[in-house]
């Protein structure tokens, strides 16, 4: 199966200053493909790129070098987003709408048909846990409530490709295990899931393929069982042990 | 181009920003203001002649009310001698003030929908407006609140078009209510039904729509509510100072001016809105002379010929098309 998406010596740098001489160099220098129907998992510490690489692939920001292919297709072809859902880190919907407007809305402008949508939206609702509050303006939601309202508009167009950035921010206990349920059920489905998060727990238990990231390069790319194995004795670690190395290197 | 993925777009952003703005205080802060037009509205009166005599064939029965004589001789010496003083009594705040009217009935309420729709919504409203919608588009372009749709399969042009427009639909509906509501109340007070007054509708419309594209252009390139506020405020103060400076040299024909200054100042007029132009055409659609005091460099320079108000709203138009483009690029291009 195709990858999903693949990365090519990707490099972004987000120039500041009014010349634009200074700078961040994000990315540098990236190579990745992520293969199709699997929950890819992205780690690293803060400021290491992550997000970046995600709002490359989507089209948010623009490589300052290198080539990116999302679903087939270069990244400039826009099509490609209808077949993707995403979930931001932290989501400000418009307060002033109810949960059934918001998706109706970001629905519509995934190209979901309204006659797909109308029924979807039901379902979303229930399976989020927010049918009962469906009318109420999102101003009055909690952090937790939106989270679970931004996770049923990225499944609104059943897409082939998930993007989950720190998709746990604010969730309670039982919205992490209905976080850990959706994955379940997009990868049964045969959707590819990538997830950004900090909570290691999370990535051990649902990822099967991580990539590393530290000081904007992928340091290591590995499946889920190879990184958890103690390259000396072979015997199984906990993903901690195997990272806590790495981002104090990176940190020092 | 996916041009009906565009348009779907700007539709679903016009419908947002109308609801967006249905939950602000600002559509119902307006909406008061509105009202409080209209009460006014109510409030007035109208007694007096219906017509006036216009032409020379007209029989004369006396003097205008506000003929100087009148004022020179005093009334009552003018009706001792049997001359009837011409005219209208315009009573305000439901007969509080009384205002004697060289002006027959129509005239007298087309003078008060001129000061309404020339003063009060012209010059007052726009200011207000272009205050109380500048924070529309910085909020909506803070990353946390778009980066989702950025995300979405549509081009990013079409959400800023759409939202530009739906601000542009609230002012016009807005103005809709202002414009009919007081000529409502008008009409049902003194029975004059003037639909001359409606056109203020489009040309408040589009003299709002001109202005709020450049306060588009700022929020694209700061996302900041307060930069657009003052911004665009100051880019209308330095606009009518152009317009009317420009307007006042071409009478005037200052000597001191050099040809490239003068070339300068032209190229500026014709590139830059002309808020001052808008409201002249704002005051020959309603045919204000007479009503309102004009200004005198903007009077000569009609009566010279010189001022063409299609060309004017029409480069006028072209601006806000311009900086348009130049904020959907803008955003194109923007790094989330």
């Amino acid at each position: 199966m195709a990858p999903v998406a693949v990365f090519e010596n990707v490099g972004k740098f987000y120039a500041t200053g009014l010349l634009g001489r200074s700078g961040v160099q994000a990315v540098k220098g990236v190579h990745l493909k992520i293969p199709a129907g699997i929950v890819f998992g992205l780690l690293g510490p803060n400021r290491a790129g992550k997000t970046t690489l995600v709002k490359l692939l989507l089209s948010l920001s623009r490589p300052s070098e290198g080539t990116i292919t999302r679903l087939g297709k270069p990244v400039r072809d826009k099509s490609t987003l209808a077949r993707i859902g995403y979930m931001h880190e932290n989501q400000h919907f418009p307060r002033y709408l109810t949960a059934t407007e918001l998706l109706n809305f970001y629905g519509s402008l995934t190209l979901v048909p309204t006659d797909t949508l109308r029924p979807r939206i039901e379902t979303l609702l229930q399976q989020v846990g927010l049918a009962d509050r469906r009318h109420e303006p999102i101003s009055q939601f909690s952090k937790g409530m939106v989270q679970r309202l931004g996770l049923a508009q990225a499944l609104l167009n059943q897409p082939e490709l998930l993007i989950l950035d720190e998709p746990t921010e604010g969730l309670d206990l039982l919205g992490r295990k209905l976080l850990r349920d959706v994955i379940a059920q997009q990868k049964a489905r045969g959707a590819t899931v990538i997830l950004v998060s900090h909570v290691l727990s999370e990535i051990e238990q649902l990822c099967d393929r991580v990539a590393v990231v530290i000081n904007g390069k992928v340091t290591r790319e590995s499946n889920m069982p190879d990184l958890l194995k103690d390259p000396k004795t072979g015997q199984p670690i906990p993903l901690e042990q195997v990272l806590q190395p790495m981002y104090e290197r990176a940190a020092s | 181009m996916n041009l009906p993925v565009a348009l779907l777009t700007i539709k679903w952003m016009i419908r947002d920003t109308f609801r967006q703005s249905l939950s602000s205080r600002l559509f119902w802060v307006l909406l008061g203001m509105s009202f409080i037009c209209i009460v006014f509205c109510l409030s007035v009166s109208v007694e007096g002649d219906d017509k006036l005599p216009m032409s020379p064939g007209d029989i004369q029965q006396g003097l205008p009310a506000n003929d100087p004589r009148v004022q020179e001789v005093g009334k009552d010496e003018i009706l001792k001698e049997g001359v009837d003083i011409l005219g209208s009594k315009l009573y305000l705040g439901f007969g509080l003030f009384q205002i004697a009217q060289g002006r027959d009935r129509v005239d007298s309420v087309r003078f008060l929908q001129i000061w309404m729709s020339g003063v009060v919504a012209d010059t007052a409203g726009i200011f207000l407006v272009l205050i109380w919608t500048a924070g529309f588009l910085p909020t909506f372009l803070d990353p946390n609140q778009i980066t989702v749709l950025l995300a979405k399969p549509v081009p990013r042009w079409s959400l800023l078009v759409g939202k530009y427009f739906g601000v542009v639909a609230f002012v016009l509906v807005q103005v809709t209510f202002f414009v009919v509501g007081t000529w409502l109340a008008l009409g049902v007070k003194t029975g004059v039904y003037d639909s001359l007054y409606l056109l203020a509708i489009p040309l408040l419309a589009i003299h709002f729509g001109i202005f709020y594209s450049f306060s588009a252009l700022l929020a694209v390139w700061t996302r900041s509510t307060v930069v657009c506020v003052f911004g665009s405020l100051l880019f209308w103060v330095i606009c009518w100072g152009l317009n009317f400076g420009r307007h006042a040299i071409e009478v005037h024909e200052l000597p001191g001016l050099s040809p490239a200054g003068k070339t300068m100042l032209e190229v500026s007029y014709w590139t830059l809105p002309k808020p001052g132009d808008m409201n002249l055409n704002l005051y020959y659609a309603l045919k204000a002379k007479g009503f309102a005091p004009g200004v005198k460099e903007f009077e000569k320079l009609k009566a010279e010929g010189k001022f063409q108000p299609e060309l004017s709203l029409l480069a006028s138009l072209m601006f806000a098309a311009v900086m348009l483009a130049i904020a959907a690029r803008e955003l194109e291009t923007t790094d989330y």
